[in-house]
């Protein structure tokens, strides 16, 4: 008797196996559950489009309708990956038209995308709904013209702190004369101002449009015309919150704020004038997310907004906010769940420091929902870190930056070890750390001990040795995703937690001490690893003791990219090889 | 980028040479120790070398070309494929135990920065050239300021609203300020230091006078001497007798001289400050005159 579940049966199982991770471990059961789950999959996720090659990709999931990439390394975002390194989209767009016609969702972070390429997914994908990018470049606004004229179903269209080349705001009306399906549109990364008559028309013939986020320059006085075609909407972005109005249009913009039932999520709020903010009290009660780290608004004004959204459950503001400010939000939005604190540059003066640790303390003990944390902070301290792992034992996410390289625990000199030790004890389900501070080898062997559920962990300017490395690599059973800069480490505990690396989506360590002879010996040690030197200047011999600039290490099933540029050099697996540059353009 | 002559000139230059002495001694240590087995051997935990390399990392040094003598770098050969291009060739790397040290002077590790107005920052491709404009923002935020690349970790985007608001916040209206008193105008700039890789920012309206500006930056900068006195004080004109010299940039971008007009007149153009060598200055003042 056949004991395997019909085809049918399984199918109809698995489509309520949502997550991604459930389906890879049901796809290694049997082969005949590789093969239906296969069959069935609808998002695939890639996290490393260097990991797979698309060709692949498109083969193994027949049916997908959603593509989720990742390129360059997190650290990118912060300069410390070359122009050029990488992380085309062009391969997959080009897989994905030829064999997935039926493609409906792309959604790319830290990736080169060219206007090739969005004139491509226009061009090949039928009934394209939903384009989101995330930290890309190399676009222009053309590429998106052609995205907004030829996909006559699109749904979402979202540029997220792209950098993108503007070349004007004629593309907003390319968008069909017809009514539109739009559900989400998003450019506030550009530059360059739209036509306010292109606006008004778009969201008059668009009325599924949720959410609208605007550039900066759109500007106050045109923003009450645009809100009175669009009541209904539940996120918006405003322009810039600068210009002079007289008290009519105060009145009108006040008036059409107050129409937004449904309005969750506000943000955008760019210059924001103090005389301003009355004007979104009404808005208030109802918000959810409220980002206003583009708001120059200083600690007063912020309490009298913040005192009033008791519903807030996500706050992005800028430090200053202040101490007192954060003790209002501990008082009054008792629903929060994400807190980002981003440093305004004016508080870098150590004499005159207003944010300091016991802003994030008061938080974590007033908002019992807390669980993701972003705080820029010129100096810590290791009490303050245990009170806050003691308050809020159900972080998730906890990014610490102390701005000050190397800074101790201000009131002890001592290092932050004891404090984050707190933080990785207590926070059990903790899956993303940063830290930073004067940080010695035994906070990581703290968190090599006690972190088991991290996942990514980023680290700056600490660690006294090796030892440091080991301890997270034989530690953290979890760890997928690990970025470490400026610290005096490498050789021996890699090659000694090699193994370990296969585990792990990527590794990157820039300004440490890894030696090239160290990466030839990894490389030959895990032929399924891709081990990259990335050297800027790199020097005229490398014997093996001299220190590379930067390594990048992800496992990979492809092999070798054939696309890097001339500073990247991925060793070559063959020992008799030294290094190899493969470069095919 | 400083000529390694700078280093003569530093005001930390005493110190660099009573850890030279102990870096000998321990580099001789860290190369024996990274040629040597593959196996860990937790009890060589080289405490020491922190606070070196806290110390390298500081005041912008750079130790690198570390040859250990005893490891024998394995040549490797030309590959004989066409299509495998062989970027580096070993040298024939000396057996004998000779220590290699170079030490340079840098601006914020200027090794692995790259500045906006650097030629090697030209890697940048033509393909990503307004990737250029804006990352060469904030580059050049960070290298003007002498802060470490990517230090804090901001996204770029979000930098360059920060240099922004900065203006915003120092340009503020005065009709805004608080008569309450708690909240006070402030207007911060930018100081650097030539060979001091992290910048300090300084509220200039909580100052009245050039005396009191330079006391604040000689606190902030300068480490004083075991009697108390400055070891270099810092001057407001170059009188030729100190290592350094104040400088401010203005509104149209020109570099001048702190202390030749008046106070109000200063901090109604003044954008950022930058303390730097009398030799560099007097070029500066040349071109100025």
């Amino acid at each position: 008797m056949d004991r395997r579940f019909p085809f049918k049966v399984l199918e109809h199982i698995f489509s309520f196996v949502d997550s991604n991770e459930d389906r890879n471990s049901v796809s290694l059961v049997c082969k005949s559950w590789f093969e239906t789950e296969r069959r069935t999959r609808k998002r695939v996720f890639v996290g490393n489009c260097y990991a797979v090659s698309p060709l692949k990709v498109a083969r193994r999931f027949p049916k997908m309708r959603s593509l989720t990439l990742k390129g360059k390394p997190h650290f990118a975002d912060y300069n410390l990956v070359p122009d050029g390194w990488g992380g085309y989209a062009w391969p997959w767009i080009e897989a994905m038209a030829a064999r997935r016609p039926f493609l409906e969702e792309i959604r790319l972070k830290r990736m080169v995308v060219t206007d090739e390429c969005l004139e491509k997914i226009a061009a090949s994908f039928r009934d394209f709904k939903t384009l989101v990018l995330t930290s890309c470049e190399g676009f222009s606004t053309d590429g998106i013209a052609a995205i907004a004229s030829t996909c006559r179903k699109l749904r979402d269209l979202e540029l997220r702190e792209c950098i993108v080349d503007d070349l004007g705001g004629d593309w907003l009306s390319y968008f069909p004369e017809t009514s539109t399906s739009l559900v989400s549109l998003d450019f506030s990364c550009l530059d360059s101002e739209v036509k306010l008559s292109d606006l008004e028309r778009l969201l008059s013939r668009s009325p599924n449009l949720k959410s609208l986020k605007l550039n900066r320059s759109v500007t106050l006085d045109v923003l009450e015309s645009l809100l009175r075609r669009a009541p209904q909407l539940v996120e918006l972005g405003t322009g810039s919150f600068s210009d002079e109005l007289d008290p009519e249009e105060i009145a009108k913009l006040t008036k059409a704020l107050s129409e937004l039932k449904q309005l969750k999520s506000l943000s955008g709020l760019w210059d924001l004038l103090p005389e301003y903010i009355p004007l979104l009290y009404s808005l208030c009660p109802r918000l959810t997310s409220l980002n206003l780290s583009y708001a120059t608004v200083q600690m007063p004004d912020l309490i009298d907004l913040l005192s009033r959204c008791s519903k807030l459950q996500k706050l992005w503001v800028m430090d200053l906010i202040e101490d007192k400010g954060l003790k209002t939000v501990a008082l009054c939005c008792k629903e929060l769940r994400e807190l980002r604190v981003f440093p305004s540059g004016a508080d870098l003066d150590e004499t005159d420091v207003t944010l300091t640790e016991q802003g994030l303390v008061s938080v974590s003990e007033g908002c019992p929902k807390l669980e993701s944390v972003l705080y820029f902070c010129v100096q810590f301290t290791n009490a303050a870190l245990v009170s806050i792992a003691k308050n809020r034992p159900n972080f998730r996410c906890f990014r610490l930056c102390v701005m000050e390289p190397f800074a101790p625990d201000y009131r002890t000199q001592q290092p932050l070890d004891e404090g984050f030790k707190a933080i990785v004890e207590r926070c059990k389900d903790l899956r993303r750390l940063s830290v930073s501070g004067l940080l010695t080898d035994k906070a990581f062997e703290y968190i090599g001990v006690h972190a088991k559920k991290l996942r990514m962990l980023s680290i700056a300017f600490a660690g006294d040795s090796d030892l440091m490395l080991h301890h997270l690599l034989s530690g953290c059973q979890s760890l997928k995703k690990l970025e470490i800069r400026d610290c005096p480490f490498g050789d021996t505990a890699l090659l000694e937690n090699a193994a370990k690396l296969e585990t792990m989506r990527s590794l990157w360590m820039s300004s440490c001490f890894v030696s090239f002879g160290a990466c030839k010996q990894l490389s030959q040690k895990m032929p399924r690893l891709n081990v990259e030197v990335i050297d800027e200047h790199p020097p005229k011999t490398r014997p093996d003791s001299s220190p590379v600039e930067r390594i990048y290490i992800y496992r990979t099933v492809a092999g070798p990219r054939l696309d890097t540029p001339e500073f990247v050099w991925t060793i070559h697996k063959s020992p008799e090889v030294g290094v190899s540059r493969l470069s095919i353009r | 980028s400083h000529p390694s002559c700078l280093v003569l000139v530093h005001p930390l230059f005493p110190l660099f040479l009573i850890f030279i002495h102990c870096f000998f001694a321990l580099l001789i240590k860290v190369s024996n120790f990274a040629s040597n087995s593959t196996h860990l051997s937790p009890s060589l935990t080289i405490k020491s070398s922190i606070t070196l390399s806290q110390f390298s990392l500081f005041c912008g040094l750079e130790i690198f070309q570390m040859e250990g003598g005893s490891a024998s770098g394995s040549a490797s050969t030309l590959s004989n494929n066409e299509n495998v291009l062989v970027s580096c060739e070993d040298s024939s790397s000396p057996a004998e135990n000779e220590l290699e040290l170079g030490l340079t002077l840098s601006l914020g590790r200027e090794r692995r920065v790259s500045y906006a107005d650097d030629s090697s920052s030209s890697s940048l491709s033509s393909r990503a050239s307004v990737t250029a404009g804006i990352k060469r923002t904030a580059d050049s935020m960070a290298a003007t300021s002498g802060q470490v690349v990517g230090w804090p970790p901001i996204r770029s985007y979000r930098m360059n609203s920060m240099v922004n608001q900065a203006k915003t916040l120092a340009m503020e209206d005065p009709i805004k300020n608080r008569t309450d008193g708690t909240t006070k105008m402030r207007m911060f700039v930018k100081v650097t230091m030539d060979g001091i890789p992290i910048g300090r920012k300084i509220d200039l309206n909580a100052h009245r006078c050039y005396e009191s500006l330079s006391n604040t930056l000689e606190d902030m900068f300068l480490k004083p001497k075991t009697d108390g006195n400055l070891e270099t004080r810092l001057k407001i004109l170059p009188d030729g007798s100190s290592g350094l010299v104040l400088t401010y940039e203005d509104k149209e971008g020109d570099w001048m001289l702190v202390g030749d007009v008046p106070w109000g007149m200063f901090i109604g153009s003044v954008k950022r400050l930058r303390i730097m060598k009398t030799s560099e200055a007097t070029g500066t003042a040349q071109m100025i005159l």
